[in-house]
């Protein structure tokens, strides 16, 4: 459901064609889930031929159903350009060069399934994994094989998730939690959001798997507020699970309770740090504790609780039925398994990836994401959000996973990357990240408080041309410092941006200050819009100037008074043959 | 949920909802659904199929309407790929339609009657 580019009408538009032609109840319409590929929503696919057409509009949709579903003729210009051949044939979406070197297993029911009916989830081995672990296995049974498949918390932590169930397994208590971290706050990721939209039932088999192997009978999912249709589903999983005795008391005879509810987050980003959301949900305002005491010992209310992120969480619940052994083939050695990623940027395929650990950044890159469109360069890939650094074009071949982002000066993070090309400036990116990090900081620490705010300012200076070397040394050890000293994860992490852009592009930061040039000509202090001769002097631009700097009589060249100029880029905008550049 | 048997009850019953959702390997049949195909009665050819394989729960098999196959004299037509192996039916009514399913497909004999003029390849 491509909501945000107009789903939800479609479906309006084939009830309508289908019942004008009178073929209604031949054909099953389904609302689902996230197929992935963001930049050709909204998708339509039909079964089974299992065309894929791409970019659907309304007026599409009467075409469709009269050619297609009536007459059976497939609509080729609407087929999603990759999954038609030269010669008109209909491809396997899954041949695609968007596709083909995914591997699906956290959303492998996302775009396949209905996420309302539980049915459809129960169809697909929904639920296998738990009943598999209530009636055949003992829940140290249940964390040994979570051990032995290799999952690593999906979150951005990366710690060992069998070993997490196990600290909480060996605390004796009369109370255990297990909490459903949902929060996902990093902009730009919503991988999170996709699982919980598309599949919701993969999340709370995967919490009661985990109750059940640390002794808990109780569960929350903290949900951000910003997921409204996230809450609707989860909900109405929630409800559907009940009602077929699925969540609830005595699960398949095994004598095994369990429930699950919501909580809503308002708006905190430091609540995605686990003893943060902690704090959020006892009631009290979202500020990070010190650890230890891990939450795995003491926790939500002092009792022993593991926090899982949402797409750890499917992995579970399909590790379960899969088997540790078979999950454990996929990937590299000490990450098994698949990672989704959300690929932005400057790319061609922007969209949620899934692949084996261990893809190469060039295969997700060029391959799979299409490349860098408009023939620009690629600088570098930022990946793990606010909390990530950068990873340069010199290392497109590094196989991804946990640790080998590590040692390249960055981190997985929640799995966002960001495609810069050679129009991005990395001071310019990171006051972006800095400006978010100030403002999410939750002012406990002062390293963090104080040292993100100072940091911000230091990257305003540098870009507004009045900086000196001095500032950016400043600037360095101010990271090294809130790097080493802030509470929680957020400070702790809020430098890896400048950081890894300093060790990598250190040169752009000084022709800031040394130069007074922004070399990829983004920092306004620092640019100048200029009129080239191939004008034609047609006065569009002068005529659109907010404060009327562009003076020049008709057909004859004319000039920007850089004085005057407020670099607002209106002049580059209008003008009829791309006279006007930024330098 | 009282048992794993309740589960696959449901799991079973509810897999015709996902089934056709994926990659089929298996017996495809494409019947022909241009303008003169519907005219000639593909519809109901179609619709018969279907309604046979879901009520003999034949795995593996899958109905794809298709466009323009032959010449219209010869519509309803129907192809049964299987494998390596074609069979082309031409003038399919939904008396033929059912010899197909049951003889063809369930048995593995092909209906001689309504072969294509040109032999099967």
């Amino acid at each position: 459901m491509c909501v945000s580019r107009g789903a939800k009408t479609l479906r309006d538009e084939f009830e309508e064609h289908l019942d004008r032609l009178g073929i209604r109840s031949e054909v099953k319409l389904v609302n689902t889930g996230c197929v992935g590929l963001c930049e050709q929503g909204p998708f339509v696919i039909v079964y089974p031929e299992g065309v894929f057409y791409a970019l659907v509009k309304n007026k599409d949709v009467k075409t469709i159903v009269e050619e297609h579903l009536y007459k059976g003729r497939i609509v080729e210009k609407l087929v999603f350009e990759e999954a038609i051949t030269e010669d008109k044939q209909i491809k396997d979406i899954n041949e695609t060069s968007f596709y083909a070197k995914q591997k699906k297993i956290a959303l492998r029911n996302c775009g396949l399934i209905n996420p309302d009916d539980i049915e459809e989830y129960i169809a697909r081995d929904g639920y296998r994994g738990l009943g598999k672990a209530l009636l055949e296995m003992t829940p140290k049974e249940v964390i040994d094989e979570m051990k032995a498949s290799g999952l690593r918390g999906r979150g951005g932590g990366g710690f060992s998730t069998g070993m997490k169930w196990q600290f909480a397994y060996n605390n004796e208590s009369d109370q255990k939690y297990v909490i459903c971290n949902a929060d996902e706050g990093d902009p730009g990721a919503f991988m999170d959001r996709a699982i919980l939209e598309g599949d919701p039932h993969s999340v709370l088999e995967g919490l009661m798997i985990a109750g059940y192997a640390i002794g808990a009978d109780k569960a929350y999912i903290y949900v951000r507020i910003e997921y409204p249709t996230a809450i609707v589903k989860l909900k109405q999983a929630i409800v559907q699970a009940k009602e077929l005795g699925l969540l609830g008391d005595n699960i398949f005879n095994s004598g095994f309770n369990f429930d699950i509810e919501l909580r809503l987050g308002a708006g905190a980003f430091v609540c995605g740090e686990e003893t943060a959301l902690i704090a959020s949900i006892e009631g009290g305002r979202g500020m990070p504790r010190n650890k230890p005491p891990f939450p795995a010992n003491r926790g939500l209310w002092n009792k022993p609780t593991i926090i899982n992120n949402v797409e750890t969480l499917a992995n579970v619940s399909a590790i379960l039925w899969m088997g540790a052994e078979e999950f454990a083939k996929i990937g590299t050695e000490k990450s098994r398994g698949t990672k989704v990623f959300s690929l932005g940027g400057n790319i061609k395929n922007s969209g949620l990836v899934e692949v084996p650990m261990g893809t190469t950044m060039r295969e997700v890159i060029e391959e799979i994401g299409g490349g860098i469109p408009g023939g620009r360069k690629l600088k570098a890939v930022q990946t793990g959000g606010p909390s990530g650094g950068a990873v340069p074009a010199s290392l497109m071949d590094m196989k991804i996973d946990y640790d080998t982002l590590v040692e390249a000066g960055t981190m997985m993070g929640s799995g966002g990357m960001v495609v810069l090309d050679d129009t991005k400036c990395v001071v310019d990116i990171c006051r972006f990240y800095l400006e978010f990090t100030v403002d999410e900081s939750c002012g406990k620490c002062t390293p963090c408080r104080e040292g993100t705010k100072k940091m911000y300012e230091l990257l305003e200076v540098i870009s507004s041309g009045h900086g000196t070397l001095k500032d950016i040394d400043d600037l360095e050890r101010l990271a090294n410092m809130v790097k080493n000293s802030s509470l929680c994860g957020l400070g702790q992490s809020a430098p890896n941006p400048v950081l890894s852009m300093l060790e990598h592009f250190r040169d752009e930061f000084e022709a800031h200050v040394v130069d007074k040039t922004c070399p990829a000509a983004v920092c306004k202090p620092l640019i100048n819009y200029e009129i080239l001769d191939n004008c034609i002097g047609c006065t569009k631009c002068a005529q659109n100037c907010p404060v009327d700097c562009i003076s020049g009589s008709l057909k004859e060249l004319h000039v920007i008074n850089q004085d005057d100029c407020i670099k607002c880029g209106v002049c580059q905008n209008v003008c009829p043959v791309d006279a006007i550049i930024r330098a | 949920m009282k048992s794993l048997d309740d589960l696959k009850h449901i799991r079973v019953s509810a897999h015709r909802k996902v089934a056709m959702r994926e990659h089929h390997p298996g017996i495809r049949i494409h019947i022909g659904m241009s303008t003169c195909s519907i005219d000639a009665g593909a519809r109901t050819v179609l619709n018969k199929m279907i309604e046979l394989i879901v009520k003999q729960d034949l795995p593996n098999v899958t109905v794809i309407p298709d466009g323009h196959i032959s010449t219209c004299e010869q519509e309803p037509v129907v192809i049964v790929l299987d494998g390596d192996k074609k069979t082309s039916y031409h003038n399919v009514d939904e008396a033929a339609a059912e010899r197909i399913i049951k003889e063809h497909i369930q048995n593995g004999k092909v209906v001689t009657d309504h072969l294509a003029k040109k032999a099967k390849k």
